[in-house]
């Protein structure tokens, strides 16, 4: 029998502690004072907002880590966090249309925030269609890890767009504007989900390493002496 | 004078469709990706 690996037991906390805090979310929290219930949105919306960022901004690290070392482990590490940075900026897609229907009255409108955070996971989407375009390893490590930080130049963009331009999306809400039940249950279930996602990563990450070995031509035979 | 004074006090009341939409959404987004890493793990 194999030993558990470290990542499935922060995984498996990290869903104990959604489970929590999305019930803490729906039944706990008092509602917002102008959304009312609405307002619940916020506690999968928001930490999936800030960890996509957070995400893609990880992979911009690891990018930089492999152009500076050429070290594999960067690129693997590329590889999962920025699979895992296109699934969050999706469904934080999906989240700001469901909360934006009842809310703006819209599903979609061309606002600034929306727009630079689907030009923010188009880019990333392409990062990861580059990736596929060859199949050399050190190639694809290199021109991915290019790519990684040129589209990471929109994180900070996408963040400050509320700020820079006239947006229907609301500023960044200061943590003492949020009254205390709603702030706790909002920190537990940004917690929980930063477990999830170190599992998602860490597991995403085992899976490269495991692809790249099996993709790894096999050594020369040894020179046999006559 | 009356409505004046009301403007922007109000609440936006129900909604719960879309509160259940947008957690459900999460679970089927986490657990899929859950499955597909599951599915590729060597």
């Amino acid at each position: 029998m194999s030993r558990l690996k470290w990542e499935h037991v922060v995984g498996i906390l990290g869903l104990l502690g959604m489970i929590g805090g999305h019930y803490a979310g729906l039944f706990v929290a008092p509602p917002e004072r102008m959304m009312g219930d609405v307002g619940r949105i916020f506690y999968v919306h928001v930490p999936v907002a800030i960890l996509s960022m957070l995400m893609f901004s990880v992979s911009g690290l690891a990018a930089f880590g492999y152009l500076m070392s050429g070290r594999m482990g960067f690129d693997w590490l590329v590889e999962s966090t920025v699979e895992v940075g296109v699934m969050l900026s999706t469904l934080l897609l999906i989240l700001g249309s469901v909360w934006a229907r009842p809310t703006w009255g819209v599903w979609w409108t061309w606002d600034p925030r929306l727009i630079t955070a689907t030009v923010l996971l188009l880019t990333f989407v392409g990062v990861m269609l580059l990736r596929g375009a060859t199949t050399n390893p050190e190639k694809r490590a290199t021109w991915s890890s290019v790519a990684t930080l040129i589209a990471w130049v929109n994180v900070p963009i996408t963040y400050k767009s509320v700020q820079w331009w006239r947006s229907l999306h609301q500023i960044q809400t200061p943590q003492d504007a949020i009254s205390e039940p709603m702030r706790i249950v909002y920190y537990e279930n940004m917690i929980a989900m930063i477990l999830v996602l170190v599992w998602f990563v860490a597991w995403r990450w085992r899976i490269a390493k495991a692809t790249a070995m099996a993709e790894a031509p096999e050594p020369l035979p040894a020179e046999v002496s006559p | 004078m009356i409505l004046l004074a009301t403007a922007g006090t109000g609440q936006i009341v129900g909604g719960w469709e879309y509160i259940i939409m947008a957690y459900v959404a999460t679970w089927v987004f986490f657990g899929g990706y859950a499955i597909s890493l599951y599915v590729r793990s060597p």
